[in-house]
């Protein structure tokens, strides 16, 4: 490399020779740069899986257009917001205002259903899945939260009375968080039980 | 008024959900206890809009609820 040489006034210089490895960052350099960006572009490492998350333009655009159409004719005051420091992981919907308990529904039903028919029609509209992911002033991290502590009071019960328990049914997300909550803990382990809408998670006993 | 706009959300939600759209049609019915949208397909269609254990039917009536709360009108749907 050449790391070139000031000249004087701007006159008489040479200019320096460097080398550039393209990553995230942002790059100042004037010389071909432009092209350097977009080479990198086109090197996309393969998906992983057949799932989309990295979200498209046209993809992002009719899912608030969706969003925008269900909130209008359902004439609730909420707005929402696409937050977007979740891009590689789909599109995450923030909702809030006056109606807002009212989007979440009993047990959170609506707010479910709102994203199941959310990802079934850009499912049927663009041939691909999409991960949605609908939050309502933070219920979702609430009820992550409350899961985590039904999970750990379970278990608790579960160990003074050696016999397995059985939870209410939940979506796989909420049975996800009971799995994840009591990973960790050697004394139960857990399984989901039962099909479609009734399945629930069991937390049994470990005896050693 | 609010009960047109859930007629129209079924509408959407049908249509964008239909292998053969053209055939979704929605009848507004006025009974006494409120409103009943009477909603036509494509006999081939009707499974989608049902789904399996009857899902997506269900998610719409969910959504339908809410405008019946925010309208003050009780609103069904009835798939033909």
């Amino acid at each position: 490399m050449n790391p070139g040489r000031g000249g004087v006034l701007g006159l008489g210089g040479e200019a320096a020779e460097i080398e550039v490895t393209v990553s995230s960052v942002h790059l100042d350099t004037q010389s071909s740069s432009d092209s350097l960006i977009s080479e990198s572009d086109d090197e996309k490492p393969p998906f992983k899986n057949e799932i989309e998350n990295q979200v498209d333009e046209e993809t992002e655009k009719l899912a608030v257009e969706i969003m925008d159409f269900l909130i209008s004719s359902l004439g609730v005051s909420v707005k929402t917001y696409l937050r977007d420091e979740n891009e590689e992981n789909g599109l995450y919907f923030e909702i809030e205002g006056d109606d807002a308990g009212l989007i979440i529904g009993r047990k959170g039903e609506t707010l479910r259903a709102m994203q199941f028919l959310m990802i079934l029609i850009l499912k049927r509209q663009l041939g691909k899945s999409v991960r949605i992911t609908l939050d309502v002033e933070g219920y979702r991290d609430r009820r992550i939260n409350s899961l985590e502590v039904l999970a750990e009071n379970s278990a608790s019960k579960v160990i003074k009375s050696g016999k397995p328990f059985r939870l209410n049914p939940m979506s796989a997300f909420e049975r996800r968080v009971i799995h994840v909550a009591l990973a960790e803990n050697t004394s139960v382990r857990t399984e989901s039980k039962g099909s479609g809408l009734r399945r629930q998670v069991v937390i049994f006993p470990v005896r050693d | 008024m609010i009960e047109k706009s859930v007629t129209e959300m079924v509408e959407y939600l049908a249509k964008a959900l239909s292998e053969n759209p053209e055939f979704v049609s929605i009848d507004e019915e006025e009974t006494e206890e409120g409103i009943t949208l009477k909603l036509q397909l494509h006999p081939d269609d009707k499974g989608r809009i049902i789904g399996k254990n009857g899902r997506v039917a269900q998610s719409i009536r969910s959504l339908i609820r809410v405008g019946s709360v925010k309208s003050g009108t009780k609103i069904r749907l009835r798939i033909d």
